[in-house]
């Protein structure tokens, strides 16, 4: 029985949450998730940070790939807000920045932020990002 | 080796970081060969181009027959023919400088740059996928984005700097980057990615 909740956990699908105010940048990015052959369950999209406040109050989310600059709610505030909420703990946050000052690193790392990808960025970045954390994910 | 335009108060350091920043979005998430170009070899480049025939889209006609004829035939004017070049721009807030740095390119680069960002080169060159305009517009805005953001972070080093949203449109049917020069305190690059001529240009609103 142990074993059987092992197999199950170490499938488990992952669900991600993708907030950028730029269309293209969320397409870029969940086409690099659907090339992985990572078991992925759900991928959300946001275009601001209260978009996705909401996404995560209303599902299950393990990751979140933030851009930092948007109107509305930038990535700072949505980070600030899911730090200080224990519900959402255990969630994954990777920032994509154009953005690529120390001085806006160090202000998220505070966040928890678990990585910090400046724009521009290969496809493999994104994808062994996604690697890492399923490993972590299904430990 | 680059070729820069008119001399300004942006400092030659800052100008050839632009055009490191330049190299490094177009290589890293375009996967595009930019190279700089002499004023000769990017006029005779604006010149080959061949116009694209892009018309303002207008609702389709309710019926078809004699009145679309005799419509046509009453001299009704054409409907505005659209310019090949696009511009993106975007203000900045730094802390070496403010300013504004624009991005101005022939539409068929800027849908060749975004289908590449996306991985849909050989879809879109073999008609299976489609990019619409607003789509273009959009992509062409984050690559106007992120040259700014990787020149700033080069620039700034440990201090932040804030990007506005890019405003992305069509120059004036008329408008050619021959023709146009470049005004006092602006300085750029004249670019081009497969033969094909753009342009980059900033302004420091501290000058």
């Amino acid at each position: 029985m142990a074993e059987e909740t092992t197999a199950v956990a170490a499938t488990r699908p992952l669900n991600i949450l993708i907030v950028d105010d730029s269309a293209t940048m969320r397409t870029m990015i969940r086409r690099v998730i659907d090339l992985t052959e990572l078991p992925i369950g759900t991928v959300y999209e946001a275009v601001n940070g209260l978009e996705a406040l909401h996404i995560l109050e209303t599902c299950s989310v393990q990751a979140v790939f933030t851009d930092i600059n948007m109107p509305v709610m930038s990535g700072y505030e949505l980070l600030t807000e899911i730090a200080r909420r224990d519900a959402w703990k255990d969630i994954l946050r990777i920032v994509i920045s154009t953005d690529g000052s120390r001085l806006r690193q160090e202000e998220v790392r505070e966040l928890n932020v678990n990585l910090y990808i400046r724009k521009p960025f290969r496809p493999e970045v994104v994808r062994n990002v996604l690697s890492r954390i399923a490993s972590t994910h299904h430990r | 080796m680059s070729y820069h335009e008119s001399p300004a108060p942006i400092t030659a350091d800052a100008v050839d970081a632009l055009f490191v920043a330049v190299v490094e979005v177009c290589e890293n998430s375009f996967f595009a060969f930019v190279e700089s170009c002499e004023p000769d070899r990017f006029a005779a480049l604006v010149e080959r181009m061949v116009p694209l025939v892009e018309q303002t889209p207008s609702p389709p006609p309710k019926r078809r027959g004699r009145r679309s004829g005799r419509a046509a035939e009453s001299g009704r004017p054409d409907r505005p023919k659209l310019s090949e070049w696009v511009s993106a721009s975007l203000t900045f807030t730094g802390s070496a400088f403010s300013g504004m740095i624009e991005v101005l390119l022939p539409v068929r680069l800027a849908r060749q740059l975004v289908a590449s960002l996306l991985g849909l080169s050989q879809e879109v060159e073999l008609h299976e996928v489609e990019l619409l305009e607003h789509q273009v517009f959009d992509g062409i805005g984050e690559f106007a984005n992120m040259i700014c953001g990787a020149w700033l972070t080069d620039l700034s080093g440990t201090q932040a700097f804030n990007l506005e949203p890019p405003k992305v449109s069509r120059m004036p049917f008329d408008w050619s980057p021959l023709g146009d020069s470049s005004a006092e305190g602006e300085q750029g690059y004249r670019l081009c990615v497969d033969d094909l001529p753009w342009r980059i240009r900033v302004r420091s609103s501290n000058d």
